[in-house]
């Protein structure tokens, strides 16, 4: 299977535009409850982000609540996109996610990155942070990349952490 | 003297104490001593400094998160405030005995640890006990 952020992209902004979200922070929480998916929040391994599972036509999203909030915010949007995307794969088995560690690894490895993940990703990223709501956000005050202040004030509006609000302003989920 | 005789008295009666939980019971203090000791590394803090925070001995610290002493709940209180745990059940492990029906899961990832493995089993039967409730009361 190859990759395809882009169809994952697509289906994280219609879930933004058919729940009606005006604006950041994203309530992605409330999204998953709707869809009636047990979200569940329990002390995991440090490397362990979250997990997705169908089990018996239940869904479930697990988080690691030792990771910092916004953190567990990109992964529980992470799971969700296995749950909107992959729901086959993740009847099959229990999908077990090890969140940054895998993202922040150089270019050259992260080619190795499993096409679900990518596709993980970049719905997560466009969900959390919506281009439409980052361009306003960004037409209001301009920002430089180089400028950490600038992403951390903007990292906190959307409620992510600010190594996803860099990787999302770089263009690489 | 005095002072260190009454401490190997309590000692002993926690050692005694601790002779009548079962297995599972142990594995339940085993689980919470570890969410205790991630959380603190991952806040930088040494575990005196936690000892600290908490108003208890570092010795205590270390023995509750190697699972040899009973945590009190007051302590609990404690030690989430000051691990910056907004939910206290966040790091409560799950309760033992919800373990049984999902001993057979499968994941995509065989690369986990033995303890991940059973931390997500845990979390997974927590999460249908959850829906199989709600749907009861429905």
């Amino acid at each position: 299977m190859k990759a395809d952020p882009e169809k994952a992209r697509k289906a994280a902004r219609a879930i933004v535009r058919d729940f009606g979200v005006k604006g950041a922070p994203v309530p992605v929480e409330r999204i998953i409850k709707s869809k009636n998916i047990v979200l569940q929040y329990a002390p995991l391994d440090e490397d362990l982000s979250g997990m997705a599972y169908i089990k018996d036509g239940v869904g479930i999203i697990g988080i690691n609540a030792l990771h910092h909030p916004n953190r567990q915010r990109f992964s529980a949007a992470h799971e969700l996109a296995h749950h909107e995307l992959h729901e086959r794969e993740i009847r099959k088995a229990v999908h077990v996610d090890h969140g940054f560690r895998m993202l922040l690894r150089d270019d050259v490895s992260s080619q190795g990155v499993e096409p679900l993940e990518i596709e993980a990703n970049a719905f997560a990223s466009e969900l959390l942070m919506p281009n439409e709501f980052l361009m306003t956000a960004l037409r209001a005050t301009g920002l430089d990349i180089e400028d950490d202040a600038g992403i951390e004030a903007l990292a906190r509006k959307f409620r992510v952490s600010s190594s996803a609000m860099r990787y999302r302003l770089a263009g690489r989920f | 003297m005095f002072v260190i005789h009454t401490f190997v008295l309590v000692i002993d009666n926690m050692a005694c104490l601790r002779q009548t939980i079962t297995m599972a019971e142990e594995a339940i203090y085993k689980a919470f001593g570890r969410a205790v000791a991630t959380r603190r590394r991952k806040l930088e803090l040494t575990q005196a400094e936690l000892a600290a925070r908490v108003g208890m001995s570092r010795a205590s610290v270390a023995n509750i998160e190697s699972g040899r002493q009973s945590v009190l709940l007051h302590h609990v209180y404690g030690l989430a405030e000051a691990l910056k745990i907004a939910k206290i059940s966040d790091l409560l492990p799950a309760k033992p005995s919800n373990r049984e029906n999902t001993d057979m899961i499968i994941l995509s990832d065989e690369e986990v640890t033995p303890r991940a493995k059973a931390q997500i089993t845990d979390l997974i039967a927590n999460a249908l006990a959850q829906r199989g409730a709600k749907k009861a009361g429905s």
